[in-house]
C-alpha cells in the first residue's frame, strides 16, 4: 500500500459521525484550555482520560490529540490580548503580539497567528506522515540496550533543554525514575516501597501525579501570586492580515515550520523551545532587529507557527518509537496504554487504522481550528474576563473529580494533592516538573530495558552496540557542554525571559 | 549560598540516602543478574551525587545572591495553605457527605478564601457547579460518584 492508500484508510476512519464529533470536541476543549491561563494540555488530557474509558480507542486518541494541538492555537489569544501566555509555548508571542494589540493591530496579530498555526500544523502532519513509518521500520531492529540508550538520551535532552539549571533537571529526572519504582518490580514481581499500601501496589498512577504537578501545583502557584488578568479593551476589527503582513510573515512562517517540526521530534524539544529559537533566528535575520519587541508581525508569525509545527514533530517519536518527546506526549502514551495499545514500531502494522486515522484527524482538526478560532475570538475574550477566583475553584473541582473517576479511589485524590504541593514547591525552588513526569512515564520501560540488557552478560554492552553507544556518547556530551560559559549564558537569558 | 538552594540540597540528599538504604533491603543481585534492589539503589546513589553537585554550585555562587525562602511576604502562601487544607478535608469526608455536598462546599470555601466577593455570587457559582457535575457526570456519563448520607 502506498502512502495515499494509507491516508485514504485514515480518512475513511475519521469520516464517521462520532470521530468527527470527538475531533471537534477535542480541538474545541484544547483551544478553550489554551486560552485559559492556569490549565494546560497535560492536566486536561489527564482529566479527560476517565471519560474515554467507554469509548473506542481510535475516537479517544483522536479527541486527546485534538486537545494537544488545539491548545497551541488558543495560547496565542491570551498572549496578544492580555499579555499573559495561555500556554508556555506562547510566552514569546507576548513580546510583539501585545505591542501590536496596543497599537490597535490585535486583529492582524490574532489572524496571522491563526494562519501561521494552520500552515505550521498542517505541514508538520505531512512530515509526520512521511517520517514516522521510516523511523518505525528502523526501530524494529532495536533491542533492550538501544531502547535503554534512546530513553536515557531522551531524558538527557529534556534536562538539557529545560529552561533552568541542568543539575536541577537531572535531579527531577532521577526523582521521577525513583517514583516509578514504587509498586511491583517489573521483572520478578517483588513489591517495593509500598509501606503495605494496596493502592501503591500497582505503582503511583500517572494521572494523579500529572494532575497534581501540572493542575493543582499550577493553581496553587497562581493563587499565591493572586493573578488578575485585564483584557485589552481595544475593539477587534480586521482579523485578516493585509498583503504587507503576509509578505513580512512569509519566510518567518516557513522557518517556523521547519524549526518547530524538527525540534518537536527531538526528545525534550517540546513546543516551548522552538518558539524561543524561532524568535531569536528571526531577530537575527531581520533587517530591522530593533523593531522586535515593539509590535512587529514577524515576531508573532514565527513562534506561533513553530509551536504548532512542533506538535506534529513530537507525535513522530511517540507513534513510531513509543517514546514520548514531552510531557503531553507522556500523558498521551498513558492513554494509549489504558486502551490496551502499545505505541511503537508495531503500531503501524498492528493498528494501521489508529495510526492513519489519527494523522487524518489532525488534517481535519487543523481546518476546524482555523474555522473555529477566528470567528470565536470574541467569545474567548469574554471568557478571559471570568475572574480567576471563580476559575481556580472550578479547575480544582475538575482535578478532584477527574482523579476520583479514574478508579473510584480517594487515596488517588490524596496522591494528587500531595503531588500538587510538590509541584508548587518545586516551582518555588526553581525546579521543573517536565523531566520529573517524563521520567516517571519512561521509568518502568527503562528499568526493564536496563535489566534485560545486563542479562546479556556484559555490563559494557551499551557501549559495544553502535546505536546505543552513539546515543550514550551524545547524552554524555550534552551533559558536559554546559560547562562552556556561552551556553550557560544563553540558558540564563532564556530563564530570565521566562521569569519576566 | 542561597537559603532556598541549601534546603533543596538537604531535601534531595535525604531522599537519595533514604532511597539507597531502603533499596538495600531488597535483593541487589549482581551486575549481570540484577535483583529488584539494583536499579533503585543506582538511582539513590545518582540522587546523592547530583545533590552534592548542587551543593558545590551553591557554594561557588556569589554572596550577593543571598535571599530568604522564596515565598511572598504578602501572605500569599496562606491562601495556598488554606486551599490545600480544604482539599484535604473534603477528600477525607468525600465518601461520607457525598459528591453533591463536597463539590458545593469545595467551590464555596475556595471562593471564600480567595478574597472579598459577594455571598450571592459565591453561593450561585457553588450551586451551579454541583448541579453541573450532577447533570454531566452522573446523569449523562453515568459516573459512580459517592452519594453519602444525602443519598442523591
Amino acid at each position: 500500500m502506498g502512502i495515499f492508500d494509507h491516508l485514504a484508510l485514515g480518512f475513511s476512519v475519521v469520516f464517521s459521525l462520532s470521530n468527527l464529533l470527538f475531533c471537534f470536541i477535542g480541538v474545541f476543549i484544547g483551544t478553550l484550555i489554551g486560552v485559559l491561563p492556569g490549565i494546560g494540555p497535560v492536566a486536561t488530557i489527564s482529566l479527560l482520560l476517565p471519560v474515554t474509558f467507554g469509548m473506542n480507542p481510535i475516537t479517544s486518541i483522536i479527541m486527546l490529540a485534538g486537545v494537544y494541538y488545539g491548545a497551541q492555537y488558543g495560547g496565542s489569544t491570551t498572549s496578544i490580548l492580555v499579555n499573559i501566555p495561555g500556554e508556555a509555548s506562547s510566552i514569546v508571542t507576548c513580546l510583539d503580539g501585545y505591542q501590536m494589540a496596543r497599537q490597535g493591530r490585535a486583529g492582524p496579530a490574532l489572524g496571522i497567528s491563526a494562519f501561521g498555526s494552520f500552515i505550521g500544523g498542517t505541514a508538520s502532519i505531512v512530515g509526520l506522515m512521511l517520517l514516522a513509518p521510516v523511523l518505525a521500520r528502523a526501530a524494529l531492529k532495536f533491542g533492550p540496550p538501544e531502547y535503554f540508550a534512546l530513553m536515557l538520551f531522551g531524558l538527557t535532552m529534556v534536562t538539557y533543554l529545560c529552561m533552568g539549571s541542568i543539575i536541577k533537571g537531572l535531579i527531577m529526572a532521577v526523582a521521577g525514575l525513583a517514583i516509578s519504582t514504587i509498586g511491583q518490580d517489573p521483572i520478578v514481581g517483588v513489591t517495593r516501597f509500598t509501606l503495605g499500601s494496596i493502592t501503591l501496589m500497582d505503582g503511583i498512577g500517572l494521572v494523579p501525579v500529572a494532575m497534581g504537578v501540572f493542575g493543582v501545583g499550577e493553581v496553587l502557584t497562581n493563587i499565591e501570586e493572586n493573578i488578575k488578568q485585564e483584557v485589552f479593551a481595544a475593539k477587534l476589527s480586521g482579523l485578516l492580515p493585509t498583503l504587507k503582513d503576509w509578505i513580512d510573515s512569509k519566510w518567518p512562517i516557513v522557518r517556523g515550520t521547519l524549526i518547530g517540526f524538527f525540534m518537536g521530534i527531538l526528545p525534550g524539544g517540546g513546543v516551548v523551545i522552538p518558539t524561543f529559537i524561532c524568535y531569536t533566528v528571526e531577530k537575527r535575520l531581520s533587517k530591522h532587529p530593533e523593531k522586535f519587541g515593539t509590535g512587529t508581525i514577524e515576531g508573532v508569525a514565527a513562534p506561533e507557527t513553530a509551536n504548532n509545527a512542533a506538535t506534529g514533530g513530537s507525535l513522530v517519536t511517540l507513534l513510531s518509537l513509543g517514546i514520548p518527546a514531552n510531557v503531553s506526549m507522556a500523558v498521551l502514551l498513558g492513554a494509549f496504554i489504558i486502551h490496551g495499545i502499545q505505541p511503537g514500531p508495531l503500531l503501524l502494522t498492528k493498528h494501521p487504522d489508529l495510526f492513519w486515522g489519527t494523522i487524518a484527524s489532525m488534517y481535519i482538526g487543523n481546518v476546524m481550528l482555523l474555522v473555529l478560532n477566528l470567528p470565536l475570538i470574541g467569545i474567548w475574550v469574554k471568557l478571559l474576563k471570568v475572574p480567576y477566583n471563580i476559575l481556580f475553584p472550578l479547575i480544582l473541582l475538575f482535578c478532584f473529580l477527574g482523579v476520583y473517576s479514574l478508579n473510584n479511589n480517594i487515596y488517588e485524590i490524596l496522591i494528587m494533592i500531595i503531588f500538587g504541593v510538590f509541584g508548587y514547591l518545586i516551582r518555588k525552588f526553581g525546579f521543573e516538573g517536565a523531566p520529573f513526569l517524563l521520567a516517571m512515564v519512561l521509568g518502568p520501560m527503562m528499568e526493564i530495558a536496563f535489566r534485560q540488557s545486563l542479562i546479556y552478560g556484559d555490563p559494557l554492552i551499551f557501549f559495544k552496540r553502535p546505536i546505543s553507544a552513539i546515543l550514550l556518547i551524545i547524552a554524555l556530551f550534552l551533559l558536559i557542554t554546559p560547562l562552556f560559559s556561552k551556553i550557560t549564558r544563553k540558558r540564563k537569558e532564556m530563564s530570565e525571559v521566562l521569569e519576566e | 549560598m542561597k537559603y532556598a538552594h541549601f534546603i533543596s540540597v538537604i531535601f534531595w540528599l535525604a531522599v537519595g540516602l533514604l532511597l539507597s538504604l531502603w533499596s538495600l533491603s531488597y535483593n541487589i543481585g549482581t551486575l549481570t543478574q540484577p535483583g529488584p534492589g539494583f536499579y533503585p539503589l543506582g538511582l539513590g546513589i545518582l540522587l546523592i551525587f547530583f545533590s552534592l553537585v548542587l551543593l558545590g554550585q551553591g557554594i561557588r555562587s556569589s554572596p550577593e545572591t543571598r535571599q530568604v525562602l522564596p515565598f511572598s511576604i504578602s501572605g500569599g502562601w496562606k491562601r495556598v495553605a488554606y486551599a490545600v487544607l480544604i482539599l484535604l478535608l473534603l477528600t477525607f469526608f468525600f465518601e461520607t457527605i457525598g459528591y453533591l455536598l463536597t463539590f458545593f462546599l469545595l467551590i464555596m470555601l475556595l471562593m471564600v478564601g480567595a478574597g472579598p466577593q459577594s455571598w450571592k455570587r459565591i453561593l450561585l457559582v457553588a450551586f451551579f457547579s454541583a448541579l453541573g457535575v450532577y447533570l454531566v457526570f452522573v446523569l449523562l456519563l453515568q459516573q459512580p460518584l459517592p452519594r453519602g448520607f444525602l443519598g442523591v
